[in-house]
C-alpha cells in the first residue's frame, strides 16, 4: 500500500471519528427495495389504499365524508365556534388517521417518529385555522386564498419567528403533495389525460428544451462551470428541485452547485405562486390557460399547485374569471406532471452520457438506461392509475347518477383529503424557506437562471394563451 | 475483506468517501426540502463524496476508491 493510500485511508478515519454518524450517512443501494424507502411509492400505497376504501364504504352504502370533514363557509365567529364544537370528533378522528399512515410510512424511511409526531401537530392545527380563514365568505377579497396564506404563514414563522429544526420531520413537502396528486388522479377522468396529454407534452417539451438551453448557454457565457450550468438549467426547464439533484447525481456536479440551483429555484418560485395568479387576475384569463401557464412556467409542483388552487379559488369568488376551479388544478397538472415530470430519467440519461463521453470527469461511470426508471418519479404511477380506477368506476354510472350519488359520496371527500394535503404541503413550503440559510448563489448564477425565468414565462404564456388556448380552456368539456 | 463475503465493487457506493443517507442530504443542502425531496425516486442513490466534494451517482467510481471496511 503506498503512502498516499494509507493517507487517504487515515484521513476517512479522522472523518469518520469526528462524526458518530458516518456509518448511518452512508446506505446500500436502494435498487427495488425502493417500493418500501421511497416516499414516491409510499405516496401511492397511501393514496390508493384511500381510495379503495372510500370506494368499500361507498359499495356498502356509505362513505368516508364523515372524516374528510372540512371547515364550513362562515361569515362571523360564532358560526366557526359552533361548526368546530359540532364536527370535533370528526377533526380528531381525520387527524389520528392522517397521523398514523404518516407516521408509520416515514419510520419506515427513516424519520424518526418523536419528531415527526409533534411537528404534525403543530402542522395540523396550523392547518384548520387556515382552512378556516379560507372559508370567511370575504376571504377572496383580500385575496385569501388558503394557500396564499398557508405559505406566507409558513414564511412569517420561520423566517421571524423560527422553529427548531428537528421539526422539519414533519414538514414533508414533497411527500404531502404526490399523494395529493394521486388522489388528485381520481377527480381526473382519464380521456381527459388522453385527450390534452399530447398537447401537455408537446408544449412542455418546446418550453423545457428552450429554458434549458437558454440557462445553460447564458451560464457558459458568463464562465459558469457547465455542471452547474447544466445543474441550473434542470431546475428551471424540469422539476425544479429535484430536476436539479437529479441532473447534478447524473454529471456528477460539484457540493456546492446543488444548493446553488436550490437557491434559485426556491427564490423563483416563491415569486411566481404570487407574481402568476395576481397577473393572470388583472388580465382575467380562463383558469384552465393560468393551469397550463403555472404547470409550463413554475418550477415546482407544490409552488405550481399553490399557486394554480389559489387561481382556482379566486376564479371561484371573483366576478369576470371565467372557467372553473378545477380546469386551473387540471390544467396544471397535465402540464407539470404529465408534460414535464415525467421525463426526468430521461434527462438525466442524456446528461449523464454528455457528461461521460464529452466532458472531462475525473469520475463516473457509463450510464445505463435502467437510469430512466429507477429516476423515474413513482407517484406519476400512482396518479395515472387513480385516474383510471376512477374512470372505470364512473364509467358505470350516468351523468345524473354521477353528479347525485357518486360525486357527493366518493369524488367529493377524496378531493377534500386532498386539499387537505395540498394545506399541509404549502403551509410546510411556507415553514421551511428559510432565506437567511439558502445558499449564496452569486450573481452569474442569478443572471443564467433569470434569462431562463424570462424565457419560460414569456414563452409559457404565449403557448397556454394563444397558440394552444382552445385546448387550455375547453378542459371541462 | 471478510470470508464468505462477495467482493464488493469499487464504485462510490461501497466507498467510505461516499455519503447517501437521505437525512444527511437534507441537512447538507439547506433548502433541498422546501421544494423537493431526498427521499425521492428521482435521487435514485446518490450522494456526496467527502473526497471529492462531489455529489454523484452511486454506481460513479474513481481511481481513489476506499473499501467502506477500512475504518471499521
Amino acid at each position: 500500500m503506498s503512502q498516499k493510500q494509507k493517507d487517504d485511508i487515515e484521513l476517512a478515519k479522522t472523518a469518520t471519528a469526528q462524526d458518530d454518524e458516518a456509518e448511518e450517512q452512508r446506505i446500500k443501494s436502494v435498487g427495488w427495495k425502493e417500493l418500501y424507502l421511497k416516499e414516491d411509492w409510499w405516496a401511492i400505497w397511501l393514496s390508493l389504499g384511500l381510495i379503495f376504501v372510500a370506494y368499500a364504504f361507498f359499495l356498502a352504502g356509505g362513505s368516508i365524508k364523515w372524516i374528510a370533514i372540512h371547515p364550513a363557509r362562515w361569515s362571523n365567529l360564532s358560526q366557526v365556534g359552533a361548526d368546530l364544537g359540532k364536527h370535533a370528533i370528526q377533526y380528531i378522528a381525520q387527524f389520528i388517521m392522517w397521523l398514523i399512515v404518516f407516521t408509520a410510512s416515514l419510520k419506515v424511511m427513516g424519520i424518526k417518529p418523536k419528531e415527526f409526531i409533534p411537528s404534525f401537530i403543530f402542522v395540523y392545527i396550523c392547518s384548520i385555522l387556515i382552512f378556516i380563514v379560507g372559508a370567511w365568505e370575504h376571504a377572496h377579497h383580500y385575496n385569501l386564498e388558503p394557500p396564499l396564506i398557508a405559505l406566507a404563514l409558513g414564511m412569517l414563522i420561520a423566517n421571524l419567528v423560527g422553529l427548531p429544526r428537528w421539526m422539519d420531520a414533519g414538514f414533508r413537502v414533497e411527500y404531502y403533495i404526490k399523494v395529493g396528486i394521486i388522489l388528485l388522479g381520481a377527480t381526473l377522468p382519464l380521456t381527459l389525460i388522453i385527450w390534452a396529454g399530447p398537447v401537455a407534452i408537446g408544449q412542455a417539451s418546446i418550453v423545457a428544451v428552450s429554458t434549458f438551453l437558454v440557462i445553460f448557454f447564458v451560464g457558459r457565457k458568463l464562465g459558469l462551470d457547465r455542471r452547474l450550468c447544466a445543474t441550473l438549467g434542470a431546475g428551471g426547464a424540469v422539476c425544479g428541485v429535484s430536476g436539479s439533484i437529479a441532473i447534478a447525481g447524473a454529471v456528477g456536479a460539484k457540493k456546492e452547485h446543488a444548493p446553488i440551483a436550490i437557491t434559485m429555484v426556491i427564490l423563483w418560485a416563491i415569486v411566481m405562486i404570487f407574481f402568476l395568479p395576481l397577473v393572470s387576475r388583472m388580465m382575467h384569463l380562463h383558469t384552465g390557460v393560468v393551469g397550463a401557464w403555472v404547470g409550463t412556467s413554475e418550477f415546482a409542483d407544490a409552488a405550481g399547485f399553490a399557486a394554480a388552487q389559489a387561481y382556482g379559488d379566486m376564479a371561484a369568488n371573483v366576478p369576470g374569471i371565467p372557467g372553473s376551479p378545477d380546469d386551473a388544478v387540471w390544467g396544471f397538472t397535465l402540464m407539470k406532471v404529465v408534460g414535464r415530470d415525467i421525463w426526468i430519467g430521461i434527462w438525466a440519461f442524456v446528461m449523464a452520457i454528455i457528461s461521460t463521453t464529452f466532458w472531462e470527469r475525473k469520475s463516473g461511470t457509463k450510464p445505463n438506461p435502467a437510469e430512466i426508471w429507477w429516476r423515474f418519479p413513482k407517484f406519476v404511477l400512482g396518479f395515472f392509475i387513480a385516474s383510471i380506477i376512477m374512470t372505470m368506476i364512473s364509467s358505470h354510472y350516468t351523468l345524473e347518477t354521477y353528479n347525485h350519488v357518486l360525486k357527493p359520496m366518493l369524488v367529493g371527500p377524496i378531493k377534500a383529503l386532498r386539499t387537505w394535503c395540498f394545506i399541509f404541503c404549502f403551509f410546510s413550503i411556507g415553514l421551511t424557506t428559510r432565506f437567511r440559510e439558502l445558499a449564496s448563489a452569486g450573481t452569474k448564477p442569478f443572471w443564467a437562471f433569470t434569462s431562463g425565468v424570462v424565457v419560460n414565462v414569456v414563452l409559457g404564456f404565449i403557448l397556454s394563451s394563444i397558440v394552444f388556448a382552445h385546448y387550455w380552456q375547453n378542459l371541462s368539456h | 475483506m471478510a470470508s464468505g463475503q462477495t467482493k464488493k465493487k469499487k464504485i462510490c457506493l461501497n466507498c467510505l468517501f461516499f455519503r447517501n443517507d437521505p437525512n444527511y442530504l437534507e441537512k447538507e443542502f439547506e433548502g433541498w426540502i422546501t421544494l423537493g425531496s431526498a427521499y425521492g425516486s428521482v435521487r435514485k442513490d446518490d450522494g456526496i463524496c467527502s473526497r471529492h466534494e462531489e455529489y454523484l451517482g452511486a454506481h460513479d467510481f474513481c481511481d481513489q476508491f476506499q473499501s467502506g471496511d477500512s475504518a471499521t
